[in-house]
């Protein structure tokens, strides 16, 4: 596929499946397509590796110490 | 609601989320100190209307809600950050920089990917616009359904799917600028 755009109606398709968001109906169809065209499998693949790599590479931030007792204090405070 | 059962609640159900919303908080500020600024304001805001809060249902939504409500509404209002022009809601089928139609599929392979570090994700997600960012961190990173960002965000959920679809693309159309000035190619290109 290259850098080719591909029809939108299946980009969507694909992401909606990625983010778990289809029918019932609709995801068997898909996974149907899928398996009929390596493609479309590849573009899936694609997709679900992009996903996880920003999960992964977003840092998680951590709260700290002091953060949690200055929200406990003004909470105290204004109770 | 007693004090011994708003403090259990916000000990078991809000305060789980506090490393969630900082992330959260931070991308939509983009500073660190306003970050925390907004997660105290999000907690405080949690605490005043704890008893509007179900017990044992979405909390980390419902804080989320909170807080993009608290940066929209009284955050920015400040001033505490320049607000940016959104055109991407206005313009469907912009061209980006690379020539990329942003309502078409963009291709960036796995391979590119593999050497960029969590540096260069965070600009990338940095430079979209506030609704951008705000899909693919809602989504991608902390696992929200459609329907849940639709309401956290207060959109309908046909426009999550667009703003989704093309906060991706931008996204990857801006990794793959990254990975190539590293010298990393698409190899079928040149097959």
């Amino acid at each position: 596929m290259g850098d080719q755009p591909i029809q939108q109606s299946l980009a969507d398709k694909i992401s909606l499946f990625v983010d778990d968001s289809l029918s019932k109906e609709d995801k068997m169809q898909f996974i149907s397509e899928m398996q009929n065209d390596p493609a479309i499998s590849d573009m899936v693949a694609q997709e679900k590796y992009f996903k996880n790599f920003i999960k992964n590479k977003v840092p998680r931030r951590k709260v700290s110490p002091n953060l949690i007792e200055g929200i406990m204090r003004n909470i105290d405070s204004t109770s | 609601m007693d004090r011994i059962e708003k403090n259990r609640i916000f000990e078991k159900e809000f305060a789980v989320h506090a490393d969630a919303l900082l992330t959260f908080a931070y991308h939509l500020t983009l500073y660190d100190s306003s970050a925390e600024d907004l997660v105290q304001e999000t907690f405080m805001k949690a605490w005043r209307f704890i008893e509007k809060y179900d017990q044992g249902t979405n909390a980390k939504a419902w804080l989320f809600t909170i807080m993009k409500n608290a940066f929209i509404n009284d955050y920015r209002k400040k001033g505490k950050q320049p607000k940016k022009v959104d055109i991407e809601e206005a313009i469907i089928t912009l061209d980006d920089d690379n020539g990329t139609p942003l309502n078409s599929y963009v291709d960036l392979r796995q391979e590119m990917l593999e050497n960029l570090m969590g540096d260069e994700v965070t600009m990338a997600i940095n430079s979209l616009s506030l609704d951008s960012r705000t899909v693919v961190l809602l989504c991608d990173v902390e696992g929200f359904t459609y329907e849940e960002i639709a309401k956290i965000t207060d959109v309908p959920v046909g426009t999550v799917r667009s703003r989704l679809f093309r906060a991706r693309n931008m996204l990857k159309s801006k990794l793959k600028e990254y990975a190539e000035n590293f010298g990393y190619t698409d190899k079928r290109k040149t097959s």
